[in-house]
């Protein structure tokens, strides 16, 4: 044991090139890990507090005609009653009371909520984020949405009665007045204890999966099944079983949480991907490893040492080795998370929540580090002993093609399967391009038997092709990593495109005011005496239930034109309704269905894109609302400028600032600065999505890079009988450049289908089941290329970086 | 007194940081939550008053804390021994409005439940918190009901005569009766409880109620019979900044002696000249205690998970009207520990005399620990 003891630190000090790039390559697949858990980890923290504050913890709303006090407490008795609550799934139910009220001479949406009766927080917002002051519960202050933008402390006035804001809550965009529910009631005028809904939190039977999953990759238990629409004697047996209540999921009565939930399910499947990859790499490293110190171990096995005391030397080193990089990996990727983070969140008012690095991701990045450093390292040394080359599959191995094939399959064709089922689905075509390399290799060493041409580039190809095990891994891993960034990159590009046809149509207006309130009619008199202006058109919105699920039902004047902004052609009648993609999905309804709002009959005239909407829309002519036993309620106006006024660069820039100077407390937008505004919150909101991307892209690099190193060491021996025939340096250097570019473009010829079917499937499969809108396939030249080229690239500049010139290492090989 | 004032009174605190934070934040101890006594507006216990029963067994609003209290010492038919506690605390988030709306928030109840199975070595707790409304939680005092979220302590004689406890957690269902047995006393000088230099409450104990009914646990229903303890304070005042928490002991002896002593824990470790007891002999025969009657001394701690050490066994010495006396008072359990919104040990415990036979039960209560 000391003889090898002692040739193992000889092979290290004769090979420190081989050892810190075995050391690299391992540390930034364990920094990679870190890295990608601790945004997601961020992510999911941030989305997390983005929640409204007084649906945390619940699962279901009930809601519906004849909801009052007195049936939450019938409810609530049945509920304790049972067992103490303990028979029955629901763990917290919550009275809640919402309505519009006036602030600051502008309209906000009031929320009441017993808040004592609420669940718990969720893990996630353990630091205090959920807690909600005492004022608040005493029913003597207000928590206000930032978008409102009341500063803590200050008074305000609603309807009529000045109260203090004791905070704000999470959601930035959210234009809500939280409030106890007595004091709501109060605001509101609510004198016969109707209730708006009932929330319920119902206990989650894949509570521990979700927990367990989440601590593996975090965001990833949000591809397990979300919680289903359930009659309420299911929750309470028994109770009011002759009102058929139905307590329909959080999730679908705000579609951001849905959009939340599949944002967290990418991240979780993109970070799994990196962490499949980096597993790749560093098992390769374990490969390329083992197959440098093959002729030291060939000779020491001559000398007597037999195999089993060899292979406990080479898994004592390599466990040194993962020890040493587990903890560089560490230190590497936590800064590389917080650029990340930071890169994604610049501009934004909010900082990112902290990285916290747990006991359980340390556990994880040892685990990756150093498990599969010493799995790798028997694995390698089995696979040693086997003969080199690609066999054919025999008996069961044919089968395993299917399985794969099957998840495709049954991932896409389902539409049940869920977001699991598309991510699935494109799992195995991962799969299906993986196995794909063997072959594809096998057949390009026949092709290389065969082919003619440059005998440089033929001797670079069989290079290649020769030694499938030295590079079979490396290129799956970054024909995996292009594939990826091909298939992200054309979705996002699809969506970004999609998105700004939608921003074309939606922003016909040349100015847009808001935040009217008690102004709007002054304003509107205002507006229509300034000259630049041809026309107005106002608008408002109302919240109402639409078969228990939350509605913001936006009223205007719907003529042709302002239907066209909404893609539908000609004027709306008032029995007709259009919603947004996302609801009409929840609704269950298409084009020509009916729905129910407040007791009338709306026939669905057409559906638009709503992304990222927090409440599904519904849109009506403002003849409709009178109908629906509503009083208009304008709070905002579009402007229509004339011809001329509206040319130019700053097109009505003097008008806004004359606007602004008689009614300082309205709130102007122009269509660019909308449409800057919403470009730039798309952008970052995939920023992370791309920075992910390009980190397994930079992983698969380093396995290129040692794979291409490994086969360098390999051809030596040739090289050298070829140095000795007269070839020259350039001749050499050619060799090298022509091998990369075969390694890269047996990548990109994989990696190429094998994106573009996943952004097929991202678009066509994932978005409609997770965010309920479609988004057509585009195929810009940019979204494919720059990956392909980027991997290509991979491959020439790993191939092109200094060879390790280790005089042991090189004469052992040879 | 009654620690508990000091722990009703900390209720409000965690409500602060609020709604089952406990589950998710540090556990939280008194002396962090007490640290100040903002009681503007309340009414203030300052001097000895006349009580007026049955009105006094309702609530008082015009103080900020307040409790009904009830523990119980029970065996089964089949001889196996369990611990039973009911607490229902009153906190007052501010005085009270002139009008209050049918959701006032005014008054907030925390109602906390917990069944020590000794035979079975475990100690399982519930916990309530709603605010004070008729459909629930709140207190009438004629006839006596006080009630929180499907729990109820109601009487069916007048006054506190023939209380049933009803109440289920977990599968646990708690059906008891209780019957006063001794007359009510009034604790410190005739129920003001004077508990430092700007603190103080009105306190009564019913010393010893005759308990029976049954208890379900799981499956398995026991007929039950023992003997019940309940005390009834409430105050303005909290801990003062001097004192970390109280060590407070309610035993029942079997021949018939019923013994409340406790002691405040000052931060310089010197005996609190505020604590006393009452020594109620099996006539109703009550006797007050002052700090120099008695001294209790840990013996032994359990540790529990959070590494906070609880001490679980003790020795009481009393100079009582019989003389002196020593005994063991010793946990049934040792993890008896209130992991609710505030963190407090509360559990069966047994008493030893001298010679280690055994003489009684009883309950002991730890706050201000970890």
């Amino acid at each position: 044991m000391r003889l090898l003891l002692r040739s193992q630190r000889r092979f290290l000090q004769h090979a420190p090139w081989s050892a810190l790039t075995a050391l690299l390559g391992v540390a930034l697949g364990v920094a990679s890990i870190v890295a990608v858990h601790l945004i997601s980890a961020s992510v999911e923290r941030s989305l997390a507090e983005a929640q409204p504050r007084h649906l945390a913890g619940l699962s279901h709303l009930v809601s519906g005609p004849g909801l009052d006090a007195e049936t939450y407490f019938r409810w609530r008795a049945a509920w304790r009653g049972a067992d103490g609550g303990a028979a029955t799934p629901v763990t917290a139910m919550v009275p809640l009371l919402e309505g519009r009220v006036r602030m600051a001479g502008r309209f906000a949406l009031l929320v009441g909520a017993d808040w004592l009766t609420a669940p718990a927080p969720a893990p996630a917002a353990a630091d205090g984020a959920w807690s909600v002051p005492l004022p608040v519960i005493a029913g003597d202050a207000l928590l206000a949405g930032a978008a409102l933008g009341l500063e803590p402390q200050r008074p305000v006035t609603v309807n009529g009665r000045t109260l203090s804001v004791a905070g704000s809550v999470g959601d930035p965009q959210a234009e809500v007045l939280l409030a106890d529910i007595g004091l709501a009631a109060e605001l509101l005028g609510s004198t016969d204890d109707a209730l708006s809904q009932v929330g319920l939190a119902v206990r989650d039977p894949w509570a521990r999966w979700r927990q367990a999953l989440d601590r593996l990759m975090p965001g990833i238990s949000a591809g397990l099944p979300a919680a289903q629409a359930l009659p309420l004697t299911a929750l309470l047996p028994g109770v009011d079983a002759d009102r058929k209540w139905q307590a329909v999921p959080v999730a679908a009565q705000r579609p951001n949480a849905a959009f939340a939930r599949s944002v967290l399910f990418n991240l979780g499947a993109l970070g799994t991907l990196a962490l499949v990859v980096a597993w790749f790499l560093i098992y390769q490293v374990a490969v390329i490893w083992l197959r440098r110190q093959a002729a030291v171990f060939a000779r020491l096995h001559a000398l007597g040492v037999s195999r089993g005391e060899l292979r406990m030397a080479f898994l004592g080193i390599l466990t040194g080795l993962g020890v040493l990089a587990t903890a560089l990996g560490i230190a590497i990727g936590w800064p590389l998370a917080g650029a990340l983070v930071r890169l994604a969140t610049q501009g934004l008012p909010d900082a990112a929540p902290p990285l916290v690095l747990d006991g359980w991701l340390l556990l994880k990045a040892a685990g990756s580090g150093l498990g599969v450093c010493m799995v790798g390292a028997v694995a390698a040394f089995a696979r040693a002993s086997a003969p080199d080359g690609w066999r054919p599959t025999t008996g069961w191995r044919r089968l395993w093609p299917m399985l794969p094939g099957l998840l495709v399959i049954v991932g896409i064709g389902v539409d049940s399967s869920g977001v699991t089922g598309a991510f699935a689905a494109i799992a195995g075509l991962c799969l299906l391009a993986l196995a794909a390399v063997p072959p594809l290799l096998a057949g390009l060493r026949r092709l290389s038997m065969r082919a003619g041409g440059p005998w440089l580039l033929r001797l670079a190809l069989r290079d290649v092709v020769w030694y499938p095990r030295v590079l079979g891994v490396a290129l799956a891993a970054l024909a995996l990593a292009v594939a990826t960034g091909i298939g992200i990159g054309l979705m996002v590009d699809s969506f970004r495109l999609d998105f700004s046809r939608m921003l074309t149509a939606r922003l016909a207006g040349d100015l847009y005011v808001s935040e009217l309130g008690d102004d709007f009619q002054a304003v509107e008199r205002w507006l229509g005496a300034q000259p630049e202006v041809r026309s107005l058109r106002a608008a408002g919105t109302e919240r109402v239930l639409v078969s228990g699920v939350a509605v913001d039902l936006g009223y205007a004047h719907f003529d042709a034109l302002e239907s066209a902004r909404y893609g539908h052609a000609g004027a709306l009648a008032a029995d007709q309704v259009l919603l947004s993609e996302g609801l009409a999905r929840q609704l269950d309804v298409g084009r020509g269905g009916r729905i129910s709002v407040d007791g009338a009959r709306l026939k669905v005239a057409g559906t638009f894109p709503g992304y990222g909407e927090a409440v599904g829309r519904a849109l009506v002519d403002a003849a409709a609302l009178p109908a629906l036993g509503r009083t208009l309620r304008y709070d905002r106006l579009t402007v229509i400028a004339g011809s001329s006024a509206a040319a130019g660069p700053a097109p009505l820039g003097a008008l806004e600032e004359r606007l602004l100077a008689v009614f300082p407390g309205v709130r102007v937008a122009s269509p660019q600065a909308v449409r800057a505004q919403s470009l730039a919150i798309f952008d970052r909101t995939f920023a992370i999505t791309r920075a992910l991307t390009l980190l397994a892209l930079a992983v698969a690099a380093v396995g290129i890079y040692n794979a291409l190193t490994a086969l360098r060491l390999q051809q030596a021996p040739t090289l050298a009988l070829l140095h000795a025939q007269g070839l020259s340096r350039a001749e050499a250097w050619q060799i090298g450049v022509l091998r990369c570019a075969v390694v890269g473009g047996a990548a990109v010829l994989v990696a190429w289908p094998l994106g573009v079917a996943m952004a097929w499937t991202l678009c066509a499969v994932v978005n409609p089941r997770s965010f309920g809108w479609t988004v057509p396939l585009a195929l810009p030249a940019a979204g494919w290329a720059v990956p392909l080229l980027l991997g290509l690239a991979t491959a020439l500049l790993a191939g092109m970086l200094p060879a390790p010139r280790e005089r042991g290492a090189m004469h052992e090989a040879a | 007194m009654r620690r508990r004032e000091l722990l009703a009174a900390g209720v409000a605190a965690p409500l602060a940081g609020w709604s089952g934070a406990a589950a998710a934040a540090a556990p939280l101890r008194l002396d962090q939550v007490l640290g100040s006594d903002d009681g503007a507006g309340f009414a203030r216990a300052e001097g000895p008053r006349p009580f007026d029963f049955p009105a006094d067994h309702g609530p008082h609003p015009a103080f900020r804390s307040e409790w009904w209290y009830l523990t119980a010492s029970l065996q089964g038919d089949d001889g196996a021994e369990f611990g039973l506690q009911f607490t229902l605390f009153r906190q007052a988030l501010r005085p009270v409005p002139a009008e209050p709306g049918p959701w006032d928030a005014t008054q907030i109840y925390l109602g906390h439940l917990a069944v020590t199975d000794v035979g079975a070595g475990r100690h399982r707790h519930w916990e309530r918190l709603v605010r004070g409304h008729p459909r629930l939680a709140g207190v009438t005092a004629a006839p006596f009901r006080a009630w929180i979220d499907g729990w109820s302590l109601t009487a069916a004689g007048p006054g506190l005569e023939r209380m049933l406890l009803q109440a289920s957690g977990d599968g646990v269902e708690v059906g008891v009766t209780f019957d006063p047995v001794k007359p009510l006393v009034l604790q410190g000088e005739d129920g003001f409880s004077r508990k430092g230099p700007g603190q103080a409450s009105y306190y009564y104990t019913l010393p010893r109620l005759a308990a029976g009914g049954s208890l379900r646990l799981g499956s398995r229903t026991h007929t039950v019979g023992g003997t019940g303890w309940l005390d009834r304070e409430w105050s303005t005042s909290v801990l003062s900044d001097a004192q970390e928490g109280w060590d407070w002991f309610s035993l029942q002896l079997d021949d018939g002696v019923d013994v409340m002593a406790f002691r405040l824990r000052r931060r310089d470790g010197v005996r609190d000249v505020h604590d006393h007891g009452m020594w109620v002999a099996a006539d109703g025969t009550a006797t007050r205690l002052d700090a120099a009657d008695y001294t209790l001394r840990p013996l032994r701690r359990w540790r529990d998970d959070t590494g906070t050490a609880w001490p679980v066994a003790w020795q009481v010495s009393v100079s009582g009207p019989a003389g002196p006396v020593v005994w063991r008072v010793e946990a049934a359990l040792d993890d008896q520990r209130m992991d609710t919104l505030l963190t407090y040990w509360e559990g069966l415990v047994r008493v030893f005399d001298e010679a280690g036979a055994r003489i009684g039960s009883g309950y002991l209560e730890l706050t201000g620990y970890g």
